[in-house]
């Protein structure tokens, strides 16, 4: 098991070694510059923009540019174009917001959509299937945008309720626990959206594996010797039917810092996804390099665990 | 079954936790409307003004940071932090001999009856050189006095460039002027008659300046040979302004055009290890002076005195390179600041330049104090670039980046106290949720595209504010193409398209026709100027005119075989641009001009066919600063210029000439001359298809605010509501009043508050 992870984690370094080479490339290789604002301007002289340039190394070779980039990046000292400061700072700054957003949308999407699946492999093929069906692909078929604005629609256009950012803003003196309560609040929404992809599709996935597990041998012994219908469905049939979820789990991971552009952006919530946004259009290159290195080592890592978390559940699982 | 209650309730727990979280926080909700929130689609990124670029940034921190002078909405220059501020200048005439210099001293003294009117205030004569000082600055006084020395003549001084490999040293020391001149006096070149250097001075470019008085292409020669065997490079001379007679191919091949290179021979190329060029030459040397009175009392935000000193540590900050500022270029023309005493500064400059005024309402003081001992500005072990220490009447209390910034009144502000106890920044990133936000009062304040306006001016929760933004909108010709060339041409599209009906269709109604280069807003503004009427019988006649007719019948008129084709670009993001160029492509078909479209990601825009001149014409708009300098845009200096703004290669002596005049004239009243002259010169020229002045639009709750406000020159307090100035609606907003709708009912006067209550 321990040479399994050491292997796993040495092969993870060239790999992640070859995606900042290729993500750096790609991104150097699209036209733009950092100072978009500065063109056009006959306050700035061209002078001046090279000077710019240079105090950021504009001026230096492509190969050199990159092993400057990943050494300041290892060793934490790599500032963003924008206002110079450490990028790691910035990420850190965003990271509680982003965090506790995906953990509610993990929350709900787990609170979800495992009773859900459960409740239509139960009823398979019934009008509840049905019904639960038709729920789950509306939800995966329609844009989580879309449905932000609808809701957004009633909630602040009809019902004016401050929805947007991580607060309320203006709030004459609130004790901890009313911002408290309000920064719960403010993640309510956002959450539910971030959601409700994930609920229907992994609903989805849980009707599946659960309709796999109650056609097994032994859920037809444990019914055989006369065990209750919920004993057999929760005990017997869907311990098996939660395996494939962990590595559903797993491949969350990523996501947890990931976050969504699209959900941010609307609901002004300042999370890393629009970080990550901004900077791509921007050309804020730090930024852009070290938030790809960071997504790339967790999808290497969510793998890694969801594989491990599988020999840890399945006493058949082994590896050599 | 445990399992399952647990399946069940975890829903439903989730539900009520939030449920709970809405029930506490709601009482709470309707105290933002109590508040002055302001929204802004992006974060500021910085607010260290010598760093900053954003939009965001420019407008928090108009409320963080006094400047030295403000312009009033009129544009106006009144103090500021400055108590008061004067402009002199000391102007100094070298003479062939000390006995002409005596002589022509003599003559101005024998005049001193004329001296006031020219603001003439001393004159002083030492070896050659006479030395006047004068109450004003600019060159206005030049025709009287060099008609009374006449036939005496002065000695001309001259700034030359010099580009160097690696940085001149002299005697292991880096070369200054004393270096420079001391070195030369040390040389045959001292012997030979050698002219005077007066300074040196080493720009952004890394170039030296160098400013002689008398010499000629003989002592550029060997003043370059010396430096290049100071620093051992080898001499690669640049050809002094050669008439270039044929162009070069290249030239010729990349612009598909067979025009005579005369422009390219006027800015000869920087390309050898170590050259030097004339770039200027002046019949004297007239150095204007800005003397700032600081204003006592005043302080920094942590308490301290705000000193000189702390207006002489900008000019440093910005000059500095490890800073790589960008607002360097204002600065550049600065020969020296001091500070004779805690409450004064003195900026000396090196020729006249007269909107050098306005970078000082631009750029305020920074605390030396915090500052002063950082090296690099860029890499502060502090938080002043997120959160700095200001000046003025609000003080940066909370941050959160992409979030909101907070700005509470600083109590201790010199001119009194700010009536609105906060003000809250909030970044909302998009439009149709912010429009939203706006109507539940999330915010106080916005902007409103052509298509919302309507909306709001039917709504009675709302007033709707109209003024004239200070941008224009244009087709850029690119002159360097052969069918542009032809003015006739330029007229005929310009006859060709409907501005009016564009206006309309476009902007629903939210423009002016444009006439020039100056806005409606600015003193510099023609309003003479009438815009080229929609005719395009006149179009089709002037084409004629210049040759172009449809002989083949293909409804696209011709010239020796070839189709009147463009293409015209776009930059992506410009959605009104877009729309627009549809129109043009529609009118201009109608008098037999057929134009493509093509659209270009901004970055993409500007480094592959704006900068490098690779295109037929462009749609783009003009937003810039209130001053009248268009040098940068308009003069034909700018056309070889790699990276420079005269894109379209636009070339007219006689604009030249006043540009150059009203750049450096300080007088309003004759700059308006100037000005006015410009603006029926280039709108003849038409070099590009001046389209539309923006008229813009902004919406804030009735009567929820007014203003209550200092007169910046009598002191007297005003009480007047919330209206456009030239400047936008929130001009005055730092003296914005919360008035409650039980006070001060609408149309009732508004109680006046003394300051401070």
């Amino acid at each position: 098991m321990l040479t399994f992870i050491l292997r796993r984690l040495l092969i993870s370094v060239p790999i992640l070694i070859g995606i900042t080479l290729v993500s750096f490339f790609i991104i150097h290789l699209a036209p733009g510059s950092p100072y978009p604002g500065l063109e056009l301007n006959p306050k700035v002289s061209p002078e001046v923009r090279d000077l710019m340039k240079k105090a950021y190394h504009f001026d230096k070779p492509l190969h050199e540019r990159y092993l400057r980039i990943m050494s300041d990046m290892l060793t934490g000292q790599l500032r963003s174009f924008k206002d110079d400061r450490p990028v790691l700072e910035k990420i850190g700054q965003r990271l509680p917001a982003t965090l506790s957003l995906n953990v509610v949308a993990l929350v709900f999407t787990v609170a979800g959509a495992i009773p859900l699946g459960i409740y239509a492999a139960r009823y398979r093929g019934t009008w509840r299937d049905q019904t639960v069906t038709i729920i789950s692909f509306m939800g995966i078929a329609l844009p989580g945008f879309w449905i932000a604005y609808m809701l957004l629609l009633v909630v602040v256009g009809q019902l004016q309720i401050p929805v947007l950012g991580l607060r309320t803003y203006g709030m004459v003196d609130p004790n901890w626990g009313v911002a408290a309560a309000d920064r719960l609040w403010h993640l309510f929404l956002p959450a539910l959206i971030l959601s409700l992809g994930g609920i229907a599709a992994e609903s989805r996935y849980m009707r599946g594996s659960m309709i796999e597990s109650l056609i097994q041998d032994y859920v037809r012994t444990a019914r055989a010797k006369g065990l209750p219908e919920e004993q057999v469905v929760y005990k017997h049939a869907l311990r098996n039917a939660l395996l494939p979820m962990i590595t559903i789990l797993g491949l969350m991971l990523p996501g947890l810092l990931g976050g969504s552009v699209i959900i941010e952006t609307i609901f002004a919530y300042p999370g890393i996804g629009r970080m990550a946004y901004d900077a791509v259009l921007s050309r804020d290159y730090p930024v852009i390099m070290t938030l790809n290195t960071i997504t790339a080592a967790l999808v290497l890592a969510g793998n890694l665990i969801a594989d491990v978390l599988y020999a840890v559940v399945d006493p058949r699982i082994r590896f050599e | 079954m445990r399992i399952r209650r647990i399946l069940l309730a975890a829903p439903a727990v989730v539900v009520a936790v939030f449920a709970g979280a809405f029930l506490a926080a709601r009482p709470y909700f309707d105290d933002r409307v109590k508040q002055l929130t302001m929204m802004y689609p992006s974060d500021p990124e910085i607010l260290n003004p010598i760093l900053s670029t954003t939009l965001p940034a420019g407008i928090i921190q108009s409320f963080v940071f006094d400047t030295l002078i403000d312009l009033t909405e009129d544009l106006e220059a009144v103090p500021q932090l400055a108590e008061r501020f004067e402009l002199a200048q000391v102007t100094r005439l070298y003479f062939a001999s000390p006995e002409d210099a005596a002589q022509a001293a003599g003559r101005i003294q024998s005049h001193r009856d004329q001296w006031k009117e020219l603001h003439l205030r001393d004159v002083a004569v030492e070896g050659d050189t006479v030395t006047l000082r004068l109450g004003e600055a600019g060159t206005a006084y030049q025709e009287a006095v060099f008609g009374w020395i006449a036939p005496l003549k002065t000695v001309p001084v001259q700034r030359w460039q010099g580009r160097f490999e690696k940085d001149l040293t002299f005697q292991g020391r880096p070369v200054t002027s004393d270096t420079l001149i001391q070195w030369i006096d040390g040389t045959d070149l001292a012997k030979a008659g050698i002219p005077r250097v007066l300074y040196v001075w080493k720009n952004t470019s890394g170039s030296y300046e160098v400013y002689t008085v008398g010499a000629d292409g003989a002592f550029v020669d060997r003043l370059q040979e010396r430096f290049a065997r100071s620093i051992g490079a080898t001499v690669r001379p640049a050809p002094e302004a050669a008439p270039a007679a044929t162009p070069s191919p290249a030239a010729a091949a990349a612009t598909g055009s067979a025009e005579p290179a005369g422009e390219a021979a006027a800015s000869p190329t920087l390309a050898g290890p170590l050259e030097i060029r004339r770039d200027t030459q002046w019949a004297v040397q007239d150095e204007p002076v800005i003397t700032f009175h600081m204003r006592q009392g005043a302080k920094w935000h942590d308490g301290q005195p705000i000193t000189a000193h702390d207006a002489e540590y900008v000019y440093q900050a910005v000059m500095s390179e490890q800073n790589a500022s960008p607002r360097r270029s204002d600065f550049e023309l600065i020969r020296q600041v001091a500070v004779p005493d805690d409450h004064t500064f003195v900026v000396t400059y090196k020729e006249p330049y007269s909107p050098c005024l306005y970078s000082w309402a631009a750029m305020p003081p920074l605390p030396r104090h915090l500052l002063g001992d950082k090296p690099n500005l860029r890499k502060l072990d502090t938080d002043f670039n997120r959160m700095p220490i200001g000046s003025g009447p609000f003080r940066i209390t909370h941050w959160a980046a992409d979030e909101y910034i907070r700005l509470e009144r600083y109590d201790d502000y010199w001119a009194g106290q700010a009536h609105l106890p906060a003000i809250t920044f909030r970044v909302i990133p998009d439009v149709t949720i912010s429009q939203m936000e706006f109507q539940t009062r999330g915010f106080d304040y916005t902007g409103l595209d052509p298509h919302q306006i309507e909306r709001f001016r039917r709504d009675p929760q709302y007033d709707v504010h109209r003024y004239p933004s200070n941008s224009f909108s244009y087709i850029g010709w690119n002159l360097k193409r052969p069918i542009f060339q032809d003015k006739r041409v330029r007229h005929a599209l310009a006859h060709a398209i409907d501005v009016d009906a564009v206006i309309q269709y476009v902007l629903y109604g939210n423009g002016e026709p444009c006439t020039g280069p100056y806005t409606p807003v600015t003193p510099w503004f023609n309003p003479d100027v009438k815009p080229l009427a929609y005719d395009p019988a006149r179009a089709r006649q002037l084409l004629a005119e210049a040759g172009w007719s449809d002989t083949d019948g293909d409804g696209i008129v011709d010239k020796d075989g070839q189709p009147f084709h463009f293409t015209v670009i776009i930059a992506s993001g410009n959605p009104i641009g877009q729309d627009f160029a549809v129109l043009v492509k529609d009118y201009l078909r109608a008098v037999g001009v057929d134009v493509g479209i093509n659209i270009y990601e901004w970055t993409v825009y500007i480094q592959k066919y704006i900068d490098v001149r690779n295109f037929d014409a462009c749609i783009m708009s003009w937003s810039l600063g209130y001053d009248q300098d268009l040098y940068q845009i308009w003069h034909s200096s700018q056309i070889e210029l790699p990276g420079s703004l005269n894109f379209i290669s636009y070339s007219n002596p006689e604009v030249d000439r006043l540009i150059e005049k009203a750049r450096t004239e300080f007088d309003v009243e004759k700059v308006k001359q100037y000005t006015h002259r410009i603006q029926e010169l280039i709108y003849d020229d038409q070099p590009y298809c001046f389209l539309f002045n923006r008229v813009a639009n902004v919406a804030v709750p009735k009567d929820s605010y007014s203003v209550n406000r200092p007169d910046p020159k009598t002191g007297e307090w005003i009480a007047e509501p919330v209206r456009p100035t030239k400047r936008g609606v929130t001009f005055y907003q730092r003296w914005w009043v919360k008035t409650q709708p039980e006070m001060a009912p609408a149309g009732a006067a508004i109680n006046v508050l003394e300051p401070g209550n």
